[in-house]
């Protein structure tokens, strides 16, 4: 189905003129969504939801009544109260928002077995080896059911965007026409009118720098973008393969169903408090490690990288990395890399984070002369791992990240779906 | 920040005290609770199977429900905690059912500032 890799280049006037059984479901500031879902009293009220409840800190969604005020995701709470001074900041609660990832996959598998989710809040529905009885009915009527449904089975609040094409690009540009809970076709008729309506940077995927790059060549339009020469779109814009790849997806050619490979799996924090004490930072630092190596295992990974970074209240970034000959996954063997490396970290951070890379499969084929060792720290971290998912995340943990589970907690992870 | 309480039809007045109100609160609508109650619930088949209905507070306070907003298991390693986001039509709580110990405790109360 993936024309990503296909040489066939369409014709500049040809579009994609097969049905549309792309479906792109995208939940409505979702987790301000969710929240006013389970609290009542706050619905039709400005809210915005944050990771720490800090004037500094930023807001993670806001509610449409908070966006109507000029409230955006990203401002600072303190920003937002100055627009907007009845809002009310909550915390994240993930949990709620993980049980509603589940019930909108739920709903959408019983559609088709090709369902994606591409972030915690929006996944995408193919149709093409649907069943005849799905795929055989209006695409429309699936679309309104389903936000139907998702008001039955998890609440009245809940509303979705839903858009309709030949591809993702296009099905994901259709949920976003109509927000909120807009339900939009994009079709080879209709496509020359949708995208008269857009700007360049309303074009996911075109943000500021390849808006210029655009710019650069005389296309200031999605309606020039899509007139533009495949070839000038890949020898001059985009200088590779990807100018061709826009060609397509403008066109409502797929491009876009590449599954990714986990090339690393990390953690950041920021500091809770700026005058920490170093000893104060490395304890959370290997709190970090240990979440990373619980999730590292948790995918059955093992790796041989660790990359830790620090960025400094004077805008400054730091980092450092190692690699080994040998993979590694328990919590120890990742936090003694971290310490070492860490000893070179300078003064005044505010954040800090690391990751493994290199990853590789948990059951080690090629036995070492340290294989004894291996096999009993691995025993150890097994017996530890099966606690922790018997009594619940951090039920045993090092005495030195004792304390540390109320500031470091975990958080929504955007733009990744493989810990939900 | 004058100029924002103007627009929103609030005296000047009025809108310091709100946020000098939010700072000495520090922002916390919430109260946290670990408090046992006796829950009337129903349960039945559908989306919803367990509705709690009316609860009874420690301090003998009775909060009939208007609304169950959400419900979601919380996790806690094998063990499922069922939490029971509601409202009584004034003031949002939070009840969590044990269904291993069979028991019902009320966890989070919320009036958002009203």
């Amino acid at each position: 189905m993936s024309n990503a890799a296909s040489s066939y280049l369409p014709r500049h006037h040809e579009h994609n003129t097969e049905r549309p059984l792309i479906m792109h479901i995208d939940l409505n500031s979702c987790f301000a969504t969710v929240e006013q879902q389970a609290r009542p009293m706050l619905r039709g009220k400005p809210i915005a939801i944050v990771n720490r409840r800090t004037d500094k800190t930023a807001i993670i969604t806001a509610s449409y009544e908070a966006k109507a005020k000029g409230v955006k995701v990203g401002m600072k709470l303190r920003e937002a109260r100055l627009l907007c001074p009845d809002i009310v900041a909550l915390e994240s609660d993930p949990s709620k928002y993980r049980y509603v990832y589940h019930k909108l996959l739920d709903i959408m598998r019983d559609y088709s077995a090709h369902v994606t989710m591409k972030s915690i809040d929006e996944g995408v529905i193919d149709f093409h080896e649907s069943s005849q009885a799905i795929a055989g009915r209006d695409l429309v009527d699936i679309g309104m059911e389903i936000k139907q449904r998702l008001k039955d089975e998890i609440g009245v609040w809940m509303r979705c965007n839903i858009g309709i094409s030949t591809n993702r690009f296009l099905a994901k540009t259709a949920a976003g026409l109509n927000k909120p809970d807009g339900l939009d076709v994009i079709t080879s008729q209709n496509i020359h009118t949708v995208l008269s309506g857009l700007k360049l940077t309303d074009l996911t995927g075109i943000a500021h720098r390849n808006q210029q790059r655009l710019n650069s060549v005389g296309i200031y339009t999605s309606l020039e973008f899509l007139d533009a020469d495949p070839v000038a779109l890949r020898k001059v814009v985009f200088k590779s393969v990807v100018g061709e790849w826009w060609y397509k997806r403008l066109r409502g050619y797929e491009v876009d169903d590449i599954e990714t490979q986990v090339q690393r799996v990390g953690r950041q924090y920021v500091l809770e408090r700026f005058d920490l004490t170093r000893d104060e930072i490395v304890q959370r630092l290997h709190h970090l490690c240990e979440s990373v190596g619980s999730r590292m295992r948790l995918q059955e990974k093992s790796a041989r990288g660790v990359y830790v970074y620090a960025k400094t209240l004077d805008r400054g970034y730091w980092h450092a990395s190692s690699l080994s000959p040998l993979p590694f996954f328990s919590d120890q063997s990742i936090y003694s890399q971290v310490l070492q490396l860490f000893d070179n970290a300078p003064d005044g951070i505010r954040e800090i984070g690391l990751h493994c890379y290199e990853l590789g499969p948990l059951d080690m084929s090629q036995l070492s002369l340290f294989a004894d060792e291996i096999t009993r720290e691995r025993h150890i971290v097994e017996a530890v791992d099966t606690l922790n998912k018997r009594f619940g995340d951090r039920t045993i943990h090092s005495a030195g990240t004792l304390g540390t589970g109320i500031y470091v907690r975990t958080k929504i992870p955007f733009g990744s779906t493989r810990y939900l | 920040m004058l100029e924002t309480g103007r627009e929103n039809g609030r005296t000047i007045s009025q809108t310091f005290l709100e946020l000098i109100k939010r700072e000495l609160l520090n922002m916390n609508d919430e109260t946290i609770l670990n408090e046992p109650v006796q829950v009337i619930a129903v349960f039945k088949a559908g989306h919803h199977p367990c509705t709690p209905i009316k609860f009874k507070r420690a301090s003998g306070k009775e909060v009939t429900v208007e609304e169950l907003g959400l419900r979601h298991p919380l996790p806690n390693g094998l063990k499922t905690i069922h939490a029971f986001d509601v409202t009584d039509g004034g003031t949002d709580y939070r009840l969590e059912f044990d269904s291993e110990r069979l028991t019902w405790r009320l966890t989070m109360e919320a009036d958002h500032y009203e």
